[in-house]
């Protein structure tokens, strides 16, 4: 793959833009945010304005810093955990208002109204091929009680799939925030050199979800297993069943996504079990960005193995690192290379093309989409807050 | 051909990019289409099934579901079939009805229940088979499974009374 020019450095890959280059390049996504969120700036409430405009000046912020400093990881993770703790918000909030508890009733499962999560796709896709049924109590199409529909947000999962491959796990998902924000607390793991044979584990996962929820008729992975229920719904535990189901969900919840990742500041959630994983690796294929590692520059000093933060990294046979699909472009490897040797690349480009212009034209397939989806879940979490103040 | 490659690949990053930009506007209305265009329906096991037949009642109606036997291929042993009563308001307060599963068939079932909850604010079904088909109930309530049921759901009462399969 390498090609007969000098190896990349770091100032070819980290550096970032001049002060006016990164306001022309930021000034666009600038204006997208506007449009984004217009509707709600001139129809909504004083609270709703309010979120608006805090959530448009702290998404061009991070937006302009990693234009500015070529840092990619750092402001991504903020918005990143920002989307994950203001999720559960909003998402509460409207529950709360609407049902008057987290519990799923009854009659909302009859209804059909339980808001459909991208988490459930995978692991219903081979059921529904069978039977032409979805096992999963929602509506295919949106509905004034349920606007999370089926199909619409299997078509946002798809669009997020062919834009971003897994880096729907670092830029768009809402659960993911929660785990990386834990990995995040600790200055220094207390837990290293976990077994790599763990990031097999959601393929596991995956597959016996599959069976189980073709065999149940319920989607197993969302009633048994999903430790996110913690911060969304569930059905109420006042039964011995359903009381079973809290136990497990609320002890993976805290296990692996604040437990583990704390103590080994990796995102055990989405790297170890969430079957999400697999198939959002398979997406990679279809994503025409990637990040790679120059091996005429690389000095397979592990660094970039060490810090990833879904370990998806591996060390060849040579001791060169292998990005493999499960990369979730977060940026953490190339921004912890001394050498430059992880970076930014186009499928299809040759080794010696820009890595920042790779970069910048990833960051604005991701911002973009990050700013349609994540933003307006980030407004609507900050709205419900300041709907107590204002 | 290394340039006509990298010609492709910038080309499909730029397109990535329109995409992106597409996505919120007609994009995704267009996909979410096509979702609902394959003909994937939510189980029955949830929703009831599609409505067979409607009996229209003086001041309320009853929709007749598809009798559902879940099986992850042909039909199961045992199953339900839902009916659901609407609007509920016009319900009188005690609810007797003969009930055929086919349109031109005999009575399958009488289904007695009061739209007055109980102390608990559950409502309680009788079911009385007139053919084999249908399983019999005394003063049953919603239990945890999803069937057998009784339950009043965005202003309509869902009944669903268990069945096996002939």
């Amino acid at each position: 793959m390498a090609d007969a020019t000098p190896p990349s450095t770091p100032e070819d890959v980290q550096s970032g833009h001049s002060l006016w280059g990164s306001l022309a390049l930021t000034l666009p996504l600038f204006l997208w945010s506007l449009l984004m969120f217009s509707r709600s700036f001139t129809k909504g409430a004083m609270a709703e304005r309010a979120a608006v405009l805090l959530t448009i000046a702290f998404l061009t912020g991070l937006i302009f810093w990693m234009m500015r400093t070529g840092e990619t990881y750092a402001p991504r993770r903020i918005f990143f955990v920002t989307l994950g703790v203001l999720f559960p918000v909003g998402f509460i909030t409207e529950l709360i208002a609407h049902r008057g508890s987290m519990s799923i009733p009854l009659a909302a499962i009859v209804a059909g109204d339980t808001p459909f999560c991208h988490l459930v796709i995978p692991v219903a896709a081979i059921p529904a091929a069978l039977t032409g049924t979805v096992f999963f109590p929602g509506s295919i199409l949106p509905t004034p009680d349920n606007p999370h529909s089926i199909a619409s947000m299997t078509a946002l999962w798809l669009g997020g799939s062919i834009l971003l491959g897994r880096g729907w796990c670092s830029w768009g998902c809402f659960f993911g925030g929660l785990d990386e924000g834990c990995a995040s607390l600790a200055r220094k793991p207390r837990r290293r050199n976990l077994d790599r044979r763990w990031t097999l584990f959601p393929w596991a996962v995956l597959i016996a979800a599959v069976v189980l929820t073709t065999l149940t008729f319920e989607p197993f992975y969302c009633v048994w297993l999903c430790p996110f229920k913690i911060v969304t719904e569930f059905s109420p535990p006042d039964s011995v069943k359903t009381a079973l189901q809290f136990v497990v969900f609320t002890g993976l919840f805290l296990a692996l996504v604040v437990v583990l990742p704390y103590l080994t500041k990796k995102r055990t959630q989405c790297a170890f079990f969430c079957p999400m994983g697999p198939i959002q690796a398979l997406t990679n294929k279809l994503n025409v960005f990637e990040v790679v590692v120059d091996p005429a520059a690389c000095v397979s000093c592990a660094r970039c193995v060490r810090d990833c933060p879904t370990l998806a990294i591996a060390e060849g046979p040579d001791k060169r690192p292998q990005i493999t699909m499960r990369c979730s472009r977060c940026g953490a490897c190339v921004e912890s290379c001394a050498k430059g040797a992880a970076r930014w690349h186009i499928k299809g480009t040759p080794f010696s093309a820009s890595p920042r212009m790779a970069r910048a034209l990833f960051l604005y397939v991701a911002w973009i989409f990050a700013v349609m989806f994540g933003g307006s879940i980030i407004a609507n979490g900050l709205s419900k807050i300041f709907h107590l103040v204002i | 051909m290394a340039r006509i490659k990298s010609y492709l690949g910038y080309s499909a990053a730029v397109l990535t990019i329109l995409v992106a930009v597409a996505l919120p506007f007609k994009l995704m209305e267009a996909v979410t289409r096509g979702v609902a265009a394959t003909g994937i329906k939510v189980s029955p096991y949830y929703v009831g099934g599609a409505v067979a037949r409607t009996i229209q009642r003086d001041g309320y109606r009853i929709d007749v579901h598809q009798p559902f036997f879940p099986a992850l291929f042909g039909r199961g042993e045992e199953g339900f079939v839902q009916l659901t009563f609407r609007p509920a308001p016009s319900l009188p307060s005690v609810v007797s009805e003969e009930i055929a599963l086919d349109r031109d068939g005999p009575p399958d079932m009488d289904i007695r229940f009061s739209t007055q909850p109980d102390a608990t604010g559950a409502l309680h079904l009788t079911v009385r088979p007139k053919s084999r088909r249908v399983l019999p109930l005394e003063d049953a309530t919603t239990g945890r499974d999803t069937w057998p049921m009784i339950l009043p759901v965005k202003g309509t009462i869902v009944v669903r009374v268990p069945l096996v399969n002939p």
